[in-house]
């Protein structure tokens, strides 16, 4: 199994879910840099507590070698006129980059980077919708179940559009 | 004949030392132009403006600046909150987040 790892938009939402330990049928560890944490709030950070017990959740510090490589590619996002990238975000990226992880995130930024530029073309980028159909899209009716859920949970919407190309109606069920 | 601002993108991303897909860069701009006009109107209609209209400053800024872009982490930084609260005055702001 791969290793993952998570920026702060991405577990903001996916820790509310009833169902977030699912996602260690797909990673057998999630790597979360510090910088992620303080974005968490003490809220956040007793959530992840669960998995800490686990040995589920594995911390990176701030290496600083990473450091210019992640500026780049916050000034990449500007350029591109892109959501905003932070510094924890970016890490990520390139942390992926460099080990061979999956990032975990919700900001488009990310996906649309790993797409255009060919020195980020080999990281896969993952959200939620795209982890809810790796763990559930072999059983379209339980995929339309596991999205309503997650729809409830986390009061995220997800674009007509993307429902629509997974084939599905979350007016089903 | 490629448009003046996907050239302009490819130039700035070159100096920055990057090779870019323009094809891709073409494709994702036309993509997220159609996802963000979307989101943003899903978001205009379910915000509750009674309540982001009755916050303080700067979230109340911040709240509209969510609505308008999208961009979660500039709006963030307008409130001057961490992410976790910042989502959960979303939350309670019934702003949806559109993925």
């Amino acid at each position: 199994m791969k290793i993952a790892i998570a920026d702060t938009c991405f577990l903001i939402n996916w820790l509310k879910y009833k169902r977030k330990d699912d996602i260690f049928k797909l990673f057998k560890l999630i790597m979360i840099p510090l910088p992620v944490l303080d974005e968490l709030g003490p809220e956040g950070r007793a959530l992840l507590g669960t998995w800490v017990i686990r040995g589920y959740v594995s911390f990176i510090p701030r290496l600083e070698f990473y450091d210019s490589e992640a500026y780049r590619i916050i000034e990449l996002a500007k350029i591109r006129n892109l959501p905003k990238i932070d510094y924890p975000e970016a890490y990520c990226l390139v942390i992926a980059s460099k080990r061979g992880y999956t990032v975990l995130t919700e900001n488009k930024a990310t996906k649309y980077i790993t797409r255009e530029i060919n020195e980020y073309k080999h990281v896969m980028v993952l959200d939620s919708l795209d982890v809810l159909l790796f763990l559930y899209g072999n059983d379209k009716s339980l995929l339309v179940k596991r999205i309503k859920e997650y729809v409830q949970n986390t009061k995220i919407i997800f674009s007509e559009k993307r429902i629509r190309e997974l084939g599905i109606s979350l007016e089903e069920c | 004949m490629k448009n003046v601002k996907v050239m302009e993108i490819v130039s700035q991303v070159k100096a920055l030392g990057y090779k870019i897909d323009i094809t891709k860069l073409e494709n994702d701009l036309k993509e997220y132009f159609e996802f963000e006009k979307e989101a943003r109107s899903i978001r205009r209609k379910m915000a509750d403006w009674k309540f982001i209209n009755s916050q303080k400053e700067p979230r109340r800024t911040a709240l509209i600046v969510y609505v308008e872009t999208g961009d979660l982490k500039m709006a963030c930084k307008l409130a001057d909150m961490i992410l976790w609260d910042f989502v959960e005055l979303l939350r309670k702001s019934n702003i949806p987040i559109v993925l």
